[in-house]
């Protein structure tokens, strides 16, 4: 029982123990009591009122014989006193057992009872003559003698009663003593058998403890192995936050030794100073109300203090146990640091390849339009040869320069899509527009090259009429022409058709291009969607193609969240299919919003002044000859300097401004000329580039730009440009006709240039900065005349840049108010720019939200 | 010496040793002689007698030693008896005796021997009179050795019942 395993003392078997404890206390209070009772006996029958009853019993007999003897040696011997003597004596012990309390029981039997009171009366007879004198006495010997003979029987009988009864009662007290020392004997056996019993059940635990022992020692080794084995640091504190456990790894980590720590506050010597006070608070916390964020809570990401003061980003995890010797937290830790710094690293390597992705694209796109620049010059230069008297011979030489120029000037914008696409600088468009029209104009401009193949192009929309659908058209029409024309590239004497379906009751549209061309081999089909994949050599050379775009197709699809395909039979045709999330709005075509403007109202244009600032000189005679074509009187300047220099001398009503040249560029130019005080110091300059970044048209406008016209330039262009500046830059009549607010194709061409979102956030800011601005012009006006009038006039010229009709007019007419002496009434008429303002805060704000619904 | 005996009856033992002590000195080894009948002879190893080796008493020179009494009942008589006698220890120790043994016997020669250690005062009494009266041979006299036996359980043993000598009559101190 002392070997006893500590690991046995489940509560289940102490229960067991107590009732083998409490049978065995029984089984011993029996015993003792039965002991006690057994002792009691053997007293009573060594004690107490017994006496030696048979001895006495026996002697009364003897006495009685005396008695007898000494009455016949009286009558020889002729002596009296023992005669009396040997009376006395056995009238005494007769006397006894009337009256002895001992022998009560036995006065109880009758026959005992009545022999002795025989007896006794007898005896009381006989005591006249025994007291009698001597003489009387030796007389009656002879009957005494008599007498006593009589009494002989009764007397013997006497003593055998008595002895029968007390060897009965004998009998009886050995029978209970015997009964009662069997009993003891039956207890002791019982007593026995269970301290065997307990004995085989507290040897039984004692083995199960054993093993349960060896199982605890065995597992605990196995624990404690794992403990010091893992590489994760492992801390156990009590409920004090004092260290009971520390392994080696922790050790490693955190550099102190075992003995160091044991015992001592965790939170003094892992825990960085900064976090002490949370991590008492928190413990307390969870000692207090039981909450924790952190215990039983999974991984978390902290610092740890090392010993030499470093601190190090570490990964843990708490959860609690409860132990025989109260709460402990048990804390895996592990050390992040290099963890950390390499995932530092890798971020830093993937910035890296980010930026160099950005990079190149960029690369990509400055290229692009450095190339486009003088392809633009020689497209240009090529139009308007065309123009000049040729001979027939020159015109093939320069309608050949003209198709190459034109394929050239295709890849350089196929490779700036995919640089503008991978940079991902579009934003996609939402907005209703009719299918079938971009549809149609796609196919309008393929087929010249179509019917040239003698290919037919037809367009089927049966499954979906005639349908009014949001979404990006200028992307669609892009996927759409990329796919057409390279359809039609390789089909001769055949038929590209273009359907499109929508899928089932979704918002999804299935676009098919099919045509009955040569087909792609089964094994390029994968590859087909890839960059520079071009198929056919021969058909490459005959009609050129980077191979890029159905790469561009893929991946402008792909950027509207849709998905492409293509199923082809060599020699029977291709089939190019692609879907997009499209929803149909009406299946009807929008109403016309606005009506289109006349083609020919550049013709109604009065001819105008115009100064083109411009370094290149093939742009120069493009742009000059252009406009000259137009009607418009132009001169020429070779840089900024010579730009400002010729608009301090003379007054034209336009100033076209190239961006980059050397000496000075087209922003600087435009400043001075803004901030000058020479006669065009008020022109529309509208910039002429290849960049139009949002951040460019910022700096140009902060410069004083009224617009951008980005290369290549067109005829067409330039007229448009021209035409809507010059209508705005017509002269006011003194009074002032109510005009339109916004000039809404302004603000939308804007958001259609820059993306919704920067035209929103341009847009946003400008209302803002407006705002401010013409509330300082009424409340407060400077008081000097010329930065009033410079104030109006920055307003004018951002204002026109969100077409801003009729408050440009206002700030215009304002301007000029103040710069042709009438400053007083300029000022004067200043509060009135607050109501329109307010219109065109109104309308701008309508606009913005109709484009954003969209 | 029977002058220096203040009273009979109840007197404390401690008084009648010393002054029993005193007469014994006084009258050297020889005790006085028994006028009366001889109710009891005492024999052996003892310091004072009045024969030849002996010590011989009548009811008066008992009387005179001691006469000391308690009420108790006894498993012999019905209900409680005044036994009055002198103390079997003040009487050994008037003789001066001296010896591992006391044989106390009965005129019928019963005879019981009590160790002499075990004789202590307030427990064996030699009564010579019950209720206040002699008690004759018939009535278990003229001595009958008790024990105030209501007094303690202690004393209602098989020893001390066998102890309880009745019509004694000699005593011998053995070595």
């Amino acid at each position: 029982m002392e070997n006893q395993d500590p690991a046995s003392q489940a509560p289940l078997r102490w229960t067991k123990i107590g009732i083998l404890a409490a049978v065995l206390s029984v089984c011993l209070i029996a015993i003792a009591l039965l002991g006690f009772e057994v002792s009691r006996k053997m007293r009573e029958q060594a004690t107490a009122g017994s006496d030696n009853i048979q001895w006495t019993l026996a002697q009364l007999e003897v006495e009685f014989l005396r008695l007898e003897g000494e009455v016949d040696m009286a009558v020889t011997m002729d002596d009296l006193s023992d005669v009396r003597r040997k009376f006395d004596i056995f009238y005494s012990r007769i006397d006894t057992f009337r009256r002895g309390t001992v022998y009560s029981q036995l006065r109880d039997q009758p026959d005992f009872n009545d022999l002795l009171m025989e007896v006794a009366s007898g005896l009381d007879a006989l005591i006249p003559i025994i007291d009698s004198p001597d003489s009387q006495l030796m007389a009656n010997l002879g009957p005494l003698r008599t007498q006593l003979t009589q009494m002989e029987p009764p007397v013997r009988a006497i003593t055998l009663s008595g002895l029968d009864y007390f060897a009965l009662k004998s009998d009886e007290s050995r029978e209970e003593v015997s009964l009662t020392l069997m009993r003891v004997a039956a207890l002791t056996i019982a007593l026995v058998i269970a301290l065997v019993i307990v004995s085989i059940v507290l040897f039984q635990l004692y083995r199960v403890a054993q093993r349960n022992a060896e199982e605890v020692r065995t597992a605990s080794a196995r624990l404690a192995a794992m403990v010091s084995g893992t590489l994760d640091a492992v801390i156990v504190i009590n409920a004090d936050g004092l260290i009971v456990e520390y392994n080696g790894a922790a050790e490693y980590i955190f550099g102190y030794s075992r003995e160091e720590v044991m015992n001592q506050p965790m939170v003094d010597l892992i825990i960085p100073v900064e976090y002490r006070r949370r991590h008492l608070n928190g413990m307390k916390r969870h000692l207090t109300e039981g909450i924790s964020t952190v215990v039983g809570h999974g991984r978390h990401q902290f610092f740890g203090l090392r010993k030499n003061g470093e601190v190090f980003p570490c990964e843990f995890s708490i959860s609690r146990a409860q132990s025989a010797s109260g709460l402990l937290f048990v804390s895996f830790l592990r050390d992040t640091s290099s963890q950390v710094a390499a995932e530092t690293e890798l971020m830093k390597a993937r910035d890296e390849a980010l930026a160099g992705e950005r990079a190149r694209a960029e690369f990509m796109a400055v290229m692009s339009h450095e190339m486009r620049t003088p392809l633009n010059g020689m497209l240009g230069t090529m139009e308007l040869m065309g123009d000049t008297p040729l001979t027939q011979r020159q015109r093939d030489y320069l309608k050949i320069m003209e198709t190459s120029g034109r394929l050239l000037l295709h890849h350089v914008n196929d490779v700036l899509d995919i640089a503008r696409l991978e940079t991902g600088s579009s934003d996609i468009e939402r907005r209703p527009f009719d299918l079938y029209n971009v549809i149609s104009e796609v196919v309008d401009g393929q087929r010249a090259i179509a019917t040239r193949n003698r290919t037919m192009v037809e367009i089927d929309l049966d499954a979906i009429g005639h349908p009014t659908v949001l979404g990006d058209q200028q992307r669609l029409r892009q996927v759409l022409l990329n796919l057409t024309s390279n359809a039609i590239k390789f089909t001769r004497d055949g038929v590209v058709r273009i359907e499109a379906e929508r899928l089932g009751d979704s918002d999804i549209l299935e676009f098919r291009v099919i045509d009955t061309g040569i087909g792609i081999p089964e094994d390029k089909l994968e590859k087909i969607f890839d960059d520079f994949i071009t198929l056919d050599a021969s058909y490459s050379r005959e009609f050129g193609g980077t191979g890029l775009g159905l790469g561009i197709a893929r991946r402008l699809v792909n950027s509207m969240e849709g998905a492409i395909g293509v199923e082809s039979e060599i020699g029977d045709g291709s089939l190019f299919w692609f879907r997009l999330p499209m929803p149909i709005l009406s299946s009807a075509p929008p109403p016309q919003l606005f009506s289109e403007p006349a083609k020919d109202t550049a013709k109604g244009l009065s001819s105008l002044d115009i100064l083109v600032v411009e370094d290149n000189q093939i742009n120069q005679l493009v742009v000059e000859e252009m406009l000259t074509k137009e009607g418009h009187r132009v001169t020429l300047a070779n840089d900024g300097e010579e730009g400002v220099a010729a608009a301090a001398l003379r007054r034209y009503e336009v100033i076209l401004m190239d961006i980059s040249m050397p000496r000075m560029d087209g922003i600087e130019a435009c400043r001075r000329i803004r901030a000058g005080d020479g006669r065009s110091k008020d022109s529309r300059i509208i910039a002429l580039t290849a960049h139009a970044l949002p951040s460019d048209l910022e700096k140009f406008e902060d410069a004083g730009m009224n617009d951008v016209l980005v290369k290549p330039i067109s005829r067409n262009k330039l007229s448009k440009i021209l035409d809507i500046k010059h209508a705005e830059q017509a002269p006011k009549p003194a009074a002032p006709v109510p005009s339109a607010t916004i000039d809404e194709t302004v603000v939308s061409s804007l958001f259609t240039d820059l993306g919704a979102e920067r035209g929103n956030k341009l847009l946003g800011s400008f209302l803002a900065e407006t705002d401010r601005v013409v509330g300082e012009l009424v409340t407060e006006p400077e008081e000097q005349d010329s930065d009033l009038i410079a104030k109006i006039h920055k307003l004018a010229g951002s204002a026109s840049l969100f077409g801003t009709i009729a408050l440009g007019d206002e700030l215009r007419t304002l301007e000029t108010m103040g710069k042709s002496g009438q400053a007083p009434e300029m000022r004067d008429r200043l509060p009135e720019i607050e109501a329109i303002w307010s219109e065109t805060q109104e309308a701008l704000n309508a606009f913005a939200a109709n484009s954003g619904a969209a | 010496m029977q002058a220096n005996i203040p009273t009979r009856g109840s007197v404390v033992a401690a008084v009648l040793f010393l002054t029993s002590t005193l007469a014994i000195s006084a009258n050297a080894d020889e005790l006085a002689r028994p006028e009366g009948d001889i109710i009891l002879t005492v024999s052996g190893n003892i310091a004072h007698t009045n024969g030849d080796g002996i010590a011989e008493f009548d009811m008066e020179m008992l009387e005179e030693i001691g006469a000391t009494s308690f009420d108790t009942a006894t498993i012999w008589t019905d209900g409680v008896q005044t036994f009055t006698g002198v103390e079997m220890r003040t009487l050994l120790d008037y003789l001066g005796a001296e010896g591992s043994t006391v044989r106390a016997t009965a005129i019928n020669d019963y005879a019981v021997d009590i160790p002499n250690d075990e004789i202590e005062e307030g427990a064996e009494l030699v009564a010579y009179a019950r209720n206040g009266e002699p008690m004759s041979v018939r009535d278990k006299g003229p001595l009958w050795v008790v024990y105030p036996f209501d007094s303690s359980p202690e004393l209602q043993t098989e020893v001390k019942y066998s102890r309880s000598i009745w019509q004694m009559d000699r005593i011998e101190v053995l070595e």
